[in-house]
């Protein structure tokens, strides 16, 4: 009977499981992986090679010239890869975007997203400044 | 024994499974930190590397005009804009140039000692040469073809420029050119029946929206099939510095004519009489080059082709079964458009 009416050691197992319970939780506070910081490097060092392969002679200020946005996007289009989305804005030189709708490829493809801004000046007589935002984001982008 | 004694050591047991689980967890946990953190700096680290490989001409500068090993590995254009590779160094790399770097050169000049290193260049917009019916006749046969373009297997509207090459004459078909919807364009050809054994399409196609976005597209009718390279061996063409090398094994071979083709132009190549080497015209024009040349072999038409640059190609390992980071770029090789892949293997300690 003595046995049967000692509660201490039910205290202690319960004392126990709730401890374990405790040191178990606390496994969530830990990251299970850090976010590779290289991704997203590589994806600028993307979209600066795009900017930079397309602008060779002053091609891009020429279609921004001419105002022939559907030539740009497919300019942009064809040097990423099919699993990348990207949505291009063009600024004059006082930041006011002149591009009339957006210059993108499809729907938001990974919430990891880099911008990357680049300066370009237009061949013509005009020397107009433009800074072209290149928005990028990709599926298995290296 | 007590019952309480029973009790301590059945809490001290869950206390103990407890940490060795959190312990173990925590251990797994920061291993994968750990490879992570491995993984960034190898992936920076063979990444500078290609971007190394990409902007920079190597030692010497002119490494690739000549047969030169260079000390110092590099692909870009001596004085060149950003991404702006060299038109004999990126030739240098496709393995059926006379000149064509050994892969262990290339690793050497790399400074990769334990890297194994891959590098393909390929045109930005891919063309697809299809045979779709033909028509035999007495004297002349007629093939109809099927011509797709496409940029990451989306069609793409292009301009085409179309040549046929028989019995040494060339002609341009260009005008017969229907467009028939989104990247899609059909014509029909004419070749004489005694013709098609040596008979040979080329096709050039612009993207409407870039004319940098320039690729050619080759197809023999001896082997009914587009060429992704020349299958003649017994007559093989070198192009580098501006100057084609021509290498034969046949001995009573006589070269008769040679061509040079692009998206606007075609001009005569001027060949030697006895010699192995013409000069290749600069041609004003944002197009790859295709040269052929056509000979006569104990009375047989003997012809053969090369691309200038010699794109596509793959160079060094192959990667099969092995690990591959592969690092890609948009270049300019004389104002046109290609795409080039950069590859590593593993990198050991």
């Amino acid at each position: 009977m003595n046995l049967l009416k000692d509660r201490r050691g039910v205290a202690r197992i319960i004392e126990a499981f709730l401890a374990s319970i405790l040191i178990i939780s606390c496994l969530y506070l830990v990251p299970i992986s850090t976010i590779s910081k290289d991704s997203t490097v590589s994806l600028a060092s993307k979209a600066q090679n795009a900017l930079l392969s397309l602008d060779n002679n002053g091609h891009l200020a020429t279609l921004i010239d001419e105002q022939n946005w559907t030539a740009l996007k497919d300019c942009v289009a064809s040097t990423l890869p099919l699993t990348s989305w990207f949505n291009l804005t063009v600024f004059d030189k006082d930041m006011n975007c002149i591009n009339p709708f957006p210059i993108s490829n499809a729907g938001l493809v990974s919430d990891k997203i880099v911008s990357v801004n680049y300066v370009c000046a237009s061949q013509s007589s005009t020397y107009k400044i433009y800074t072209l935002r290149l928005q990028l984001s990709g599926v298995g982008l290296s | 024994m007590p019952a309480t004694s029973i009790d301590t050591f059945l809490a001290c047991t869950v206390i103990i499974t407890a940490t060795l689980i959190a312990t173990g967890f925590l251990f797994s946990s920061m291993q994968t930190s750990i490879n992570n953190t491995k993984d960034i700096n190898k992936n920076s680290y063979l990444q500078s590397i290609a971007e190394q490989i990409i902007t920079n001409p190597g030692s010497p500068t002119d490494w690739g005009a000549s047969n030169l090993v260079p000390t110092d590995f590099g692909l870009a254009r001596s004085t060149s804009n950003s991404y702006e590779l060299d038109i004999d160094k990126v030739s240098r790399l496709n393995s059926q140039n006379y000149f064509s770097l050994r892969y262990a050169d290339m690793l050497k000049a790399s400074k990769l000692n334990n890297v194994a290193l891959g590098i393909s260049a390929s045109q930005v917009m891919s063309i697809i040469i299809q045979q779709t019916s033909d028509d035999n006749l007495k004297t002349t046969n007629s093939f109809n073809f099927t011509v797709s373009t496409n940029i990451n297997s989306e069609p793409t509207n292009a301009n085409l420029t179309a040549y046929v090459f028989a019995n040494n004459v060339l002609e341009n078909i260009t005008a017969d050119i229907q467009n028939t919807e989104v990247g899609v364009n059909n014509f029909a050809v004419q070749i004489p029946t005694n013709a098609e054994d040596n008979a040979m399409l080329v096709v050039f196609a612009r993207a409407s929206f870039d004319s940098r976005i320039t690729s050619y597209g080759v197809y023999s009718f001896l082997s009914a099939a587009q060429e992704i390279a020349p299958s003649n061996d017994t007559l093989v063409l070198t192009p580098i510095n501006y100057t084609l090398s021509i290498m034969t094994n046949l001995s009573d071979l006589t070269i008769q004519n040679g061509y040079i083709l692009s998206f606007d132009h075609q001009q005569t190549l001027s060949l030697p009489e006895n010699g192995s080497q013409c000069l290749i015209p600069k041609l004003i024009d944002q197009s790859p080059y295709v040269i052929i040349l056509n000979g006569v072999n104990n009375g047989t038409y003997v012809q053969t082709w090369t691309a200038y640059p010699q794109i596509p190609l793959n160079a060094g390992s192959s990667f099969s079964g092995s690990e591959q980071n592969v690092f890609s770029y948009t270049v300019t090789i004389n104002d046109v458009l290609y795409k080039v892949e950069i590859s590593f293997g593993d990198v050991t300690p």
